[in-house]
């Protein structure tokens, strides 16, 4: 297993964000997280993450060490320069080498003196995957990282991350607002309310999906009115 | 530089025409002849040289003193509690009335001098840095910890970087701060510099000295601020490229 919770709980200000959540995701595996705002996905990815110090709680978390973190904004260091934002934290002698490297998986070849506000926010999230990426992750956590990019770029970034972790291979837990993301990329697909994991379905399809094709629609169904959406008609 | 032209030019005619007596105040082109032939004689750059010393070196001590605060300060929780209320008296105590405690404990040679001037330029950089250090935006804090920065890299890579912005702001104010207490300080056992020799030209009446000496100090604070202005410009440049 690559993640392994036990009952884990946090609480903020005496409400329960996360109820005894217990769950296990082999290695290799894509998990997409869905759910409303305020259903607690954040909470769990940035407890998985071990970023969570100070919050009260309990229960076991057994993950990888070598975990990355992807973010919503790309959190670049508005003064570094591009190569050196990604590795930043790299204790590798040839981390340059690799950044650029990963720089070129994404893209963005060329770029690496260029400073972070002189990208677009499709550059800058796509230097973000280089920064996550360039580690060699076992498990990459993604807290909608795409949310912020229009729906042109977000397909790109689909593409391309789908590519990239065909060749990297890490456990992936994806939180995300958007069914449709969620059904293209994951492997299986949780969805979440009030800190608990309310459904939990397998996605088998080969890639790349399609709407209308095959299990697509149904599942999408399924997932809308787990969120208590009224699935439309298309 | 309009402003400043004007007031010359109304200033030299109303000389020129006696409204304005020597006495009161000099032409500004007595002035200009009186700092030329200072400068040719060597004794306004002897002065000159004098008054930078002090105010440089207590520039240096109060720059390095009030970072190191600032860092100790910002980066714990202890820190804060027993640097930044201190911090916080000192500057609502005017620089110069440290001065009777200063004699006592340092007495009247340059070592008073430089400790109240450095007293004076630390405060500035103390706050603006510090204020540097608590804008650093929290999610580049947690960043650092997701990459796995050590302490070192992090005080590296995220704190100076994210503080230098305002430790700029604060040098910017401590550079023309460090001239300001000269001018009373030099008054004090001192046989040179810039206030000294303005000092001294009250006593023999000399207000083209004293207008020369306003003038050097105009000088000194106009470069000092454009030097640090210049070193902003090279250090944040990450700032400037969209714009530029």
């Amino acid at each position: 297993m690559s993640i392994h919770l036990g009952n884990v709980t946090r609480r903020f200000s005496g409400r329960d964000v996360l109820e005894r959540i217990s769950l296990d995701v082999p290695a290799g595996e894509f998990v997409a997280l869905i759910g409303r705002s305020g259903s607690g996905k954040t909470t769990l990815l940035r407890a998985i993450a071990g970023l969570d110090d100070g919050v009260e709680g309990s229960g076991e978390i057994e993950v990888p060490d070598n975990r990355s973190v992807l973010f919503q904004d790309s959190r670049l260091l508005p003064w570094l320069q591009i190569l050196p934002n990604i590795t930043l934290g790299l204790h590798a002698p040839d981390a340059d080498q690799r950044g650029r490297a990963a720089l070129a998986d994404v893209g963005l070849d060329g770029r690496e003196k260029a400073w972070p506000n002189q990208l677009s926010g499709g550059e800058q999230q796509r230097a973000a995957l280089a920064r996550s990426l360039v580690r060699h992750p076992a498990l990459l956590l993604a807290d909608e990282p795409f949310g912020a990019l229009d729906a042109m770029t977000r397909l790109r970034m689909h593409a391309l991350l789908f590519r990239l972790l065909e060749r990297y291979a890490p456990t992936v837990l994806l939180i995300t607002h958007d069914v449709d993301e969620a059904l293209a990329l994951a492997d299986r697909i949780w969805v979440m309310e009030h800190g608990r994991i309310i459904l939990d379905r397998p996605v088998a399809m080969p890639h790349p999906r399609r709407k209308s094709v095959g299990q697509y629609d149904a599942l999408r169904s399924e997932m809308l009115s787990a969120l208590g959406v009224e699935a439309e008609a298309a | 530089m309009f402003g400043p032209i004007v007031l010359v030019v109304i200033w030299q005619f109303a000389s020129a025409i006696g409204w304005l007596s020597p006495k009161i105040l000099a032409a500004p082109s007595t002035a200009v002849v009186t700092g030329f032939d200072m400068l040719r004689s060597g004794t306004l750059l002897d002065h000159l040289a004098a008054s930078a010393g002090r105010a440089y070196l207590g520039l240096l001590i109060g720059t390095v003193t009030g970072v190191a605060l600032a860092l100790i300060a910002g980066l714990s929780v202890v820190g804060e509690a027993a640097i930044d209320g201190l911090v916080q008296i000192k500057r609502a105590i005017p620089t110069l009335a440290l001065i009777p405690l200063g004699i006592i404990w340092l007495g009247i040679g340059d070592a008073m001098k430089v400790a109240l001037i450095a007293t004076s330029v630390f405060i500035p950089v103390y706050i603006n840095t510090h204020a540097g250090l608590r804008s650093i935006d929290a999610r580049y804090v947690e960043l650092a910890r997701s990459v796995g920065l050590t302490r070192l890299e992090f005080l590296h890579r995220v704190v100076l970087p994210g503080a230098l912005p305002g430790f700029l702001t604060g040098l910017r104010l401590a550079v023309t701060t460090c001239w300001t207490a000269l001018v009373v300080l030099e008054q004090i056992n001192t046989t040179n510099g810039i206030g000294y020799l303005m000092n001294r030209a009250r006593d023999y009446g000399q207000t083209d000295v004293m207008v020369v000496g306003l003038a050097v100090y105009a000088i000194l604070g106009l470069a000092s601020d454009t030097a640090v202005r210049m070193v902003e410009r090279r250090a944040l440049v990450y700032r400037r490229v969209l714009g530029a």
